[in-house]
């Protein structure tokens, strides 16, 4: 890395953290996540469910004898038989009700994983056709049956067969998505800022006879990183420092157990969290150098975190992952990219070629957005009026 | 003796408006080198450009054979914009510290104290800039301009908003450097200085120079007036056509 650009890195970290004002918006940011998760969650009712219809193939082993034995779902006579197909895609959703069905209370759904499947409730349709099967309660099996009182193992698979565990999968990169997040809210303002505070101070005159713009410019945005990543250790550590504290007790294995680390998905989260951040950094630094004052970069600091945070608005649409038109926009679209490509690595509802074309975008933009800050903020640093690209002129 | 500065056939358009039609002037080292022309005549245009914040529609501007790249470390070059200003927030040591270490200052920080302290302004070494005074604040430029031991300073209109006492302060220390053999590109509009200090000068009008030379010649030139005379005279004309 280059020595100026080290020295304007060094200078602009120091003018930060000698600030009380940044400490506290640092600690504040904890506060604030937690506040705004309690209301999501308090706020969220139960979503519509995605349930079953008559094209949902459904077959059912009744060791517990509900049902008539000629009943249209009896396809399979052992469990192992009702899995394997559901497995090879035969079925869709495949019911194994135990012959001590009344003591556990407990039967069994076997399935292929759909996204996260935080909000279907496809299972339940047992509950429905064994109702509508029992004519009079008079056993107490019949009787259950009938109330529903009893649960239903949700057993999913993975489209390879393998058992699924698409929450412990996504655990690894929703964390990623949280951190982009938090950097977005804190450091959008900051980003522009940095840029536009050389002009509306007047030092850009005097600072580019001293170092250049591209070593100027590429150490702020390299100073805002690290102060991007205090703020992630603020807030990452002490969940850090409370997991190893508790490290032994029942829910923490319990949680620790479930978190899956698959290399692949690990690998490309680094790659598109370190490219999503600059890309970020790119356009905010760029309206920063279009912008002669913080007044007149101030109004698009908003619309740039809506662009960015556009898949949150269809979250339930990219957790379910399905694949659709919108899905791809929203993927592939600059602004919202960075948080769409990591919740579909994190829903495991992206093809690897479709991964890779996000990364190379991801790079690709990155690069250009930062180079164009440089020549803008060059060419614009002593012209104190808004310099519009020439195509946004016409 | 040897030319610090050469600008050759400098042209100058913004937009369809031409600021500087045909410039060539030289600036010999360790020269007092006046640069003159009436409001909006082009003069902070020349030295941005000579310093690289714009690029000329032709010509060539060159610092010692060279266009002027910040970090490279050739010549060092000392400049005091027209339009100036500091992070608002930062102390005053701080930013002097950091101005020093851009241009590679080793003593960035004991330097700094020394001048402050020269200036009267060491008590408010950990002042924020926003509480100096303007002229306090340019005498804070004034030494990130100077602290590199540049071999060429532009100045363009030090003397803006200086008392007389701090005036004369700051031609002490143009003069120190002056002594030290640095070239000086002064931007001003007293001729007082510029008789005062000055070796050589240009008069810059319509984008193109009306006079250019060392002092007594262009006052030769114009019949022996003073160069407060010569300057109405030349801008008068516009009048008069
Ligand atoms: N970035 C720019 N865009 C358009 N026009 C400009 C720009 N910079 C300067 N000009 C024009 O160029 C002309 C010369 O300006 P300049 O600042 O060089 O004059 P000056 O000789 O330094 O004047 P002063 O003595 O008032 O400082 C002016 O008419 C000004 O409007
Ligand atoms: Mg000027």
């Amino acid at each position: 890395m280059n020595k100026s650009t080290l020295k304007v890195a060094k200078f602009e970290i120091m003018r930060q953290v000698k600030k009380w004002s940044f400490w506290l918006a640092v600690l504040a940011m904890p506060v604030l996540i937690g506040v705004g998760l309690l209301i999501s969650v308090l706020v969220s009712a139960p979503q519509e469910a995605p349930t079953v219809d008559e094209s949902t193939k459904i077959a059912i082993t009744d060791e517990a004898g509900i049902l008539p034995k000629d009943n249209p779902f009896n396809l399979y006579e052992t469990k192992e038989a009702g899995i394997e197909a559901v497995k090879e895609e035969k079925i869709d959703l495949y019911y194994y009700i135990p012959a001590d069905f009344v003591e556990t209370k407990k039967a069994e759904a076997y399935r292929i994983q759909d996204g996260l499947g935080l909000f279907d409730q496809q299972t339940e349709a047992l509950k429905a056709i064994l109702a509508e099967y029992v004519k009079n309660e008079v056993t107490d099996l019949e009787t259950l049956a009938l109330t529903g009182g009893y649960t239903i193992d949700d057993i999913k698979f993975t489209s390879d067969g393998e058992t699924s565990n698409a929450i412990g999968r996504a655990i690894i990169p929703a964390v990623f998505v949280v951190a982009f997040f938090i950097f977005v809210c804190v450091f959008g303002n900051r980003m522009l800022m940095t840029v536009v505070e050389e002009k509306e101070n007047r030092v850009s005159e005097m600072i580019l006879t001293a170092v250049s713009a591209k070593h100027l410019i590429v150490g702020k945005i390299l100073a805002l990183l690290v102060l991007g990543m205090i703020q992630i250790a603020v807030l990452f550590i002490p969940l850090v420092i409370f997991a190893i504290v508790s490290s032994g007790s029942e829910m923490m294995n319990t949680i620790l157990n479930m978190i899956v680390v698959d290399p692949m998905s690990l690998i490309s989260c680094i790659v598109l969290f370190i490219f999503s951040i600059l890309l970020f950094a790119g356009f905010c630094t760029y309206i920063g150098a279009i912008t002669p004052t913080a007044k007149d970069a101030a109004q698009f600091i908003g619309p740039i975190i809506i662009g960015v945070v556009l898949p949150f608005y269809f979250m339930q649409l990219m957790l379910s992952g399905e694949v659709n038109g919108l899905v791809e926009f929203l993927t592939y679209f600059p602004l919202s990219a960075p948080i769409a490509l990591m919740g579909r690595v994190a829903v495991g509802s992206i093809s690897t070629p479709g991964l890779i074309i996000g990364i190379i975008e991801l790079v690709v933009l990155s690069v250009v957005a930062i180079r164009l800050t440089v020549k803008t903020f060059q060419k614009n640093a002593i012209n104190f009026s808004v310099a519009l690209p020439k195509f946004l002129k016409k | 003796m040897k030319n610090i500065v050469e600008i050759k056939h400098f042209k100058m358009q913004f937009g369809r408006k031409t600021v500087i039609r045909d410039l060539s002037f030289e600036v010999r080292e360790g020269e007092i080198f006046g640069f003159l022309g009436s409001n909006g005549s082009g003069k902070t245009t020349t030295v941005r450009t000579l310093l690289g914040l714009y690029q000329p529609t032709s010509g060539e501007l060159l610092i010692a054979g060279k266009k002027y790249e910040p970090e490279d470390v050739g010549v060092v070059v000392g400049y005091l914009p027209e339009e100036r200003g500091l992070y608002r927030k930062e102390s005053v040591i701080d930013t002097m510290v950091y101005f020093g270490e851009l241009k590679g200052l080793k003593n960035a920080r004991e330097w700094s104290l020394k001048y402050l302290k020269r200036v009267g302004l060491i008590d408010k070494a950990d002042e924020r800039v926003e509480k100096l005074s303007g002229g306090q604040q340019q005498k804070v430029q004034l030494g990130i301009t100077i602290m590199n031991n540049p071999k060429l300073l532009i100045l363009d209109e030090p003397t803006k908003g200086f008392d007389p006492v701090n005036r004369r302060l700051l031609m002490d220390i143009i003069d120190e450097e002056h002594e030290k053999g640095c070239a000086i590109i002064m931007i001003t509009h007293y001729m007082d200085e510029v008789e005062r200090l000055c070796d050589r000068a240009i008069l810059l009008k319509d984008g193109v120079s009306r006079a250019y030379g060392a002092i007594e010649e262009i006052r030769k030139e114009f019949g022996g007036k003073s160069l407060d005379q010569i300057f109405i005279d030349v801008y008068g004309e516009e009048e008069n056509e």
